[in-house]
């Protein structure tokens, strides 16, 4: 393999479960490891989050890095769909300018167990202030009253039920909590 | 901007890899990938 040839590995990440990634390996006979990242944290602390997702939820973009001993990264490719893949003249330089570099440490940060890292340019993680979020559960509390009358399927009416209730009781502990925050 | 974080991933046999060991002695090329979705 022309990577291995200059020097460097190679090494695949996506949210498949090992299962499916040894399928893949042994389909496609890749001379290359495949790893598992079913929760997407590693993925998003390196920024190659898909925003879309996937029909299972969320999924990495397709991006190559060239990462060198010296925790550098010469190269750095993110595609914008699926079909989309690096010129690899650039890529092959890239490995030849980063190969003779000496290791310097790398932190560890991300593992497989960590929960996804909060984002703040994601509007889905940026907090809700405590005095926001009564309201807010509120808000969707009634919204969910409202729609459980409109519904003529029973199943349907169960689940939004169940939600209803669960929204009553994130009320009431967000109600709770902001009194042993700001007693009176 | 993308930052070297390191990660510690089982791989297809289940098998731990973490980053930070293979740059010890080799540069790695990290590609990510939508998977079978």
């Amino acid at each position: 393999m022309e990577f291995t040839r200059r020097g460097a590995a190679v090494v695949g990440v996506s949210v498949d479960s090992p299962a499916e990634n040894a399928a893949m390996v042994e389909k496609l006979r890749l001379p290359f490891p495949l790893l598992s990242d079913p929760t997407a944290a590693t993925i998003a602390a390196w920024n190659v989050y898909d925003p879309v997702g996937g029909t299972h939820g969320p999924i990495a973009q397709t991006a190559i890095f060239v990462v060198g001993r010296d925790v550098r990264i010469p190269y750095a490719y993110v595609g914008h769909d699926y079909a989309d893949r690096p010129p690899l003249a650039a890529l092959y330089s890239a490995i030849d300018t980063v190969v003779g570099a000496s290791p310097r440490p790398l932190e560890a940060r991300a593992t497989e167990t960590g929960p996804r890292p909060l984002d703040a340019g994601n509007p889905a993680d940026r907090p809700i202030p405590l005095q926001d979020l009564v309201p807010y559960l509120r808000g969707g509390y009634f919204t969910t009253n409202a729609v459980v009358t409109r519904l003529a399927d029973p199943a349907a009416k169960d689940e939004l039920e169940r939600t209803k209730a669960m929204l009553q009781e994130f009320m009431q502990a967000a109600v709770a909590t902001r009194r042993m925050i700001q007693p009176g | 901007m993308t930052v070297v974080v390191d990660f510690t991933l089982p791989d297809e046999r289940g098998a731990s890899y973490r980053l930070a060991d293979h740059l010890r002695t080799e540069t790695v090329v990290v590609l990510f990938y939508r998977g079978d979705w």
